[in-house]
């Protein structure tokens, strides 16, 4: 036991003394009898060993449990010393004075105080919720925002290569089962690549600009399905034109796998084949280790032939039509039709639904409020608590080490875990977007009701002191 | 774009060549959970108080039996387990361990970094973690090569015929086989066991065969060696050794989580050859096994060093999961040890937190054990009542890693710092009415959280 503890448990030892030797005075005073006694002996030890607790927690590096230490053992202290306490208010020693004192006498309870308390329970509850929800749908439902969170968050030229990283992680959490050695290997080869020679093969194929312009297409032709008569979304991908640009930059490729993926150096005697420029036909070969750079030069053009061949062989379309593609996939017309009638109520409903915890407000202030203080007296805890929720709401769920990012876990069995990463990194930054939104507006709904506190109790300071 | 030709440096680890280095070492890092995990393991609180730190704590629910028979039911036909089909072993000729799906060479080639490892970046796979990591296993990888995944008798440290033929003249006569346990409990301590227990040599538990692969995964043989199990010398008693883990590496992702394990195989190597050296020097025989010739979890718990939980591993009352285990067979006659419990076999049956908390669902959530595993794995070796876990899969978690795991370690609420918070806790899991609701005060409390954080915290520490 270091220094700092013997004097931390000195001093709890000390405030002990001080606490029964405060009670034992006050119990003297109040008369108090041995269930009273008990209950304020039992407070005071569980209240040290509660902070014992939250101190050798906190020694431990257990911040959590020190918390919770606190609250369940002191707190069930706190219960106990305030049942100690109550056993000797007028109220329970005294019947008659506990009918003067009794707020019950000064408040009478009525059915429309009951109403407005429920609906202001909902509110409470609702705000955040309902803020949260039309956050989410106007971001969701923007063209222009969706776009941008996408390319903000995915595909842009910072992102990707994140976006890449966190595919290739999920693909050896999730989604490697069955692989042979032959395909684990090659994704862990993968797992070299740096972030700057990701875009530089993909500024050989499809840079940048590209992938902007093809998301904003995507979004746009989403959302002129919703809004038209149209059965499928219109979107026609150029994937021949990416093909092409793969097959040009072949003898760029090469190159490029030779020196972003850590493949061993090729044997000597693959050496010399090369020297007699035999280079066979096989591209796994040529590319399976890294050639010294005297053998590059013959080596790239003959690998690049060989992967130009692979493409072709690949059969890649010109064009791929999503319209086409879901109506292959069976989704009929009606089914389209149906899903698109669901969206828009979706979208309907999160545009409108911050209207029901206003109803819900005005619905309760209409049942009480009769006065402009009335007003400020059935306000300020409801707004106070609501801020509070939310901000609670935001720090619980959307978070990155939130309830939502928990329950994004794993991927769904019948989804690619790769896809499901990058879904997942879209996800956590729109919860991300819509949790700092919410998080200002419960700042300032808590606010607004701070400051109605803060005005009432100082009112009652003033009255009082007319008084 | 990057030139990358100086990455072929870090092939040459700590100053030994890749290849070597794949050879000798971690295979052997694999292996506390998976070799354990292969048969049986079983429960109690040891009286042996040796170099005055005693292994048992307070409890007023320990209680102590004549045999290991009396705290598990082993079949009357149990047979023993051969090696060939332990984890590590199927490497070289069983899939999924082997190839074509080639699960321990991935795991090994990652784990070496002769290839990228896909997680380095996440939180826990940084490069001074992987260096760590490495170097936590360097006195097994050198002294005891592959020893924790099964291969005995390699390497200076766990030198047979070194050990096996002391050269003192004569032998030193103890005037009891009481006083030759304390002493040699106390010698155990102190060279660097942190729990000791003596335990009768039972055959069941020595593998039926060996199975030595070195010479095949480095290329020096195409076949593995597969031979009798036959000692030396007639063992009389089993030195079992257990090695606290550090609290902090077991709570950290990635390669720290697998550099907590690597030191005390480190240990327990170094300890095992300091120890039949001191067993030698009174004229004994000696024989120092990491996992390797028998079974390491049902020795422990015959020499009473703790209780078999869910996962398959041992529970010591110290100091939890968070141990590794080796032992020593000699013909040195000792006082035995008697198997304990304290209630972690009841405790696990409502827990289940390792199970949930198991990144490869490895770890069996039926209420209650069998005599038979469900698995359909033939590293479950059946004959005794317990949960079987799915050694598969779990190695499936670490190749994925390329590090160990020791996930459902970290979680056990049993894996506590000594501490006299814990030692309240224990007292009120210790009865029937606290283990209901113990799991949940656990999660409540935030305890067992492997958090990113966590990685951060413990190299900040000093």
């Amino acid at each position: 036991m270091n220094v700092m503890s013997i004097f931390f448990y000195i001093l709890l030892g000390g405030l002990m003394a001080l606490a029964v030797f405060f009670a034992y005075n006050f119990h003297r005073r109040t008369l108090l009898d041995k269930q009273s006694w008990a209950y304020a002996v039992t407070a005071i030890l569980l209240v040290a060993f509660g902070l014992a607790w939250a101190y050798s927690s906190m020694l431990e590096g257990e911040p959590r449990a020190a918390v919770m230490g606190v609250l369940m053992f002191s707190g069930t202290g706190v219960f106990s010393g305030f049942l100690s306490w109550w056993r000797t208010h007028p109220s329970v020693t005294n019947n008659e004075q506990r009918s003067e004192l009794s707020p019950s006498n000064r408040a009478t309870v009525t059915p429309s105080k009951i109403a407005a308390i429920v609906l202001l329970v909902l509110f409470v509850l609702s705000l955040p919720v309902s803020l949260f929800v039309k956050n989410m749908g106007d971001t969701l439902f923007s063209s222009e925002k969706i776009g941008e969170l996408i390319v903000d968050n995915v595909i842009s030229n910072i992102a990707i290569p994140k976006s890449i990283k966190k595919a290739l992680v999920a693909q050896v959490r999730h989604g490697a089962e069955g692989f042979t050695l032959e395909q684990r290997l090659l994704l862990s080869m993968t797992g070299s690549v740096d972030e700057r020679e990701w875009i530089a093969l993909l500024d050989l194929v499809m840079p940048e600009k590209e992938r902007v312009s093809l998301t904003q297409q995507a979004t746009g032709a989403v959302f002129t399905w919703l809004d038209s008569e149209q059965t499928y979304p219109e979107l026609v991908i150029p994937t021949g034109e990416y093909a092409a640009a793969f097959e040009s930059h072949a003898e760029e490729v090469i190159p490029w796998i030779y020196d972003s993926m850590l493949f061993p150096g090729c044997s000597a005697e693959q050496e010399a084949r090369y020297a007699r420029g035999d280079f066979g036909d096989d591209l796994k070969v040529l590319i399976g280790c890294r050639p010294a750079a005297e053998s590059r030069a013959q080596l790239i053009p003959r690998a690049a032939e060989l992967l130009r061949k692979e493409l072709q062989v690949q059969e890649i379309p010109q064009t791929v039509s999503l319209s086409e593609e879901l109506s292959q996939a069976q989704l009929a017309p009606e089914k389209m039709r149906l899903q698109k009638k669901k969206i828009n109520t979706l979208r309907t409903i999160t545009f409108n639904i911050w209207l029901l915890p206003l109803l819900l407000l005005a619905g309760a202030l209409a049942c009480v409020v009769r006065s402009r203080n009335d007003l400020a007296a059935w306000l300020k805890w409801p707004l106070l608590s609501a801020g509070l929720f939310g901000v609670l709401l935001v720090k619980t769920l959307l978070s990155p080490t939130g309830f939502m990012a928990q329950a994004l876990g794993a991927p769904p069995a019948d989804m690619p875990a790769a896809a499901f990463a990058i879904i997942k990194k879209f996800l956590m930054a729109l919860f991300l977007q819509v949790g700092e939104a919410l998080f200002t507006q419960m700042s300032v709904v808590m606010a607004v009701g701070a400051v109605l506190l803060f005005l009432s109790l100082a009112g009652k300071r003033r009255w009082k002191e007319n008084i | 774009m990057k030139n990358k030709d100086n990455t072929n440096d870090k092939k040459n680890v700590g100053g030994v060549d890749r290849r070597d280095f794949l050879k000798l070492s971690s295979l052997t890092g694999a292996s506390a959970l998976l070799a354990g995990a292969g048969v049986l393991a079983a429960p109690g609180v040891a009286k042996a108080d040796v170099g005055g730190v005693s292994k048992k704590t307070f409890s007023l629910f320990r209680k102590e039996h004549a045999s290991i028979d009396d705290v598990h039911e082993i079949a009357a036909d149990y047979k023993r387990m051969d090696q060939k089909n332990t984890i590590f072993s199927r490497g070289v000729w069983s899939p999924p361990i082997g190839e074509p799906e080639g699960l321990l060479k991935s795991f090994h080639a990652k784990w070496l970094g002769l290839v990228p490892n896909p997680m380095d970046g996440e939180p826990g796979f940084s490069p001074e973690a992987h260096a760590l990591m490495v170097a936590s296993w360097a006195s097994e990888s050198t002294g005891a090569p592959l020893s924790g995944g099964g291969v005995r008798n390699r390497g200076p440290f766990n030198n047979w015929e070194l050990h096996a033929n002391p050269t003192a003249p004569e032998r030193h006569e103890f005037t009891s086989k009481s006083e030759a346990a304390q002493i040699v409990k106390r010698a155990s301590r102190f060279l660097g066991a942190d729990l000791v227990g003596i335990a009768p040599f039972d055959e069941r538990w020595v593998y039926e065969k060996w199975f030595d692969f070195k010479d095949v995964i480095e290329g020096k043989a195409k076949e593995p060696l597969h031979e009798d199990a036959i000692f030396p010398f007639k063992p009389k008693s089993v030195i079992s050794l257990a090695f606290e883990m550090d609290y902090d590496a077991t709570m950290t992702p990635g390669y720290v989580m697998d550099a907590a394990a690597g030191r005390e195989y480190s240990h327990m190597a170094e300890a095992g050859h300091k120890i039949a050296t001191f067993l030698n020097h009174l004229g004994y025989r000696a024989i120092p096994c990491g996992n390797d010739t028998a079974l390491s979890i049902p020795i422990a718990i015959q020499a009473g060093l703790g209780e078999l939980s869910r996962m398959g591993t041992l529970i010591s009352e110290k100091y939890g999961s968070r141990v590794r285990l080796a032992k020593i067979y000699t013909d040195l006659e000792m006082d035995f040890d008697k198997p304990i419990t304290f209630g972690v076999w009841q405790f696990c049956k409502k827990c289940k937190k390792c199970a949930d908390a198991c990144p490869g669902q490895a770890i069996s959530l039926d209420d209650e054990p069998s005599m038979e595993p469900k698995t359909g794995s033939i590293s479950s070796h059946p004959g005794v009542r317990k949960w079987y876990h799915h050694n598969e899969k779990c190695f499936g978690v670490w190749e994925k890693n390329g590090a160990t795991c020791g996930v459902c370690l970290a979680v056990c609420p049993y894996n506590k710092l000594d501490t006299w918070v814990h030692a309240v806790a224990k007292l009120a899991v210790g009865v029937p009415v606290g283990r209901d609701f113990a799991r949940q005060m656990d999660d409540a409390f935030g305890y067992g959280e492997i958090k990113p954080q966590n990685v951060e915290d413990f190299w900040a520490k000093e």
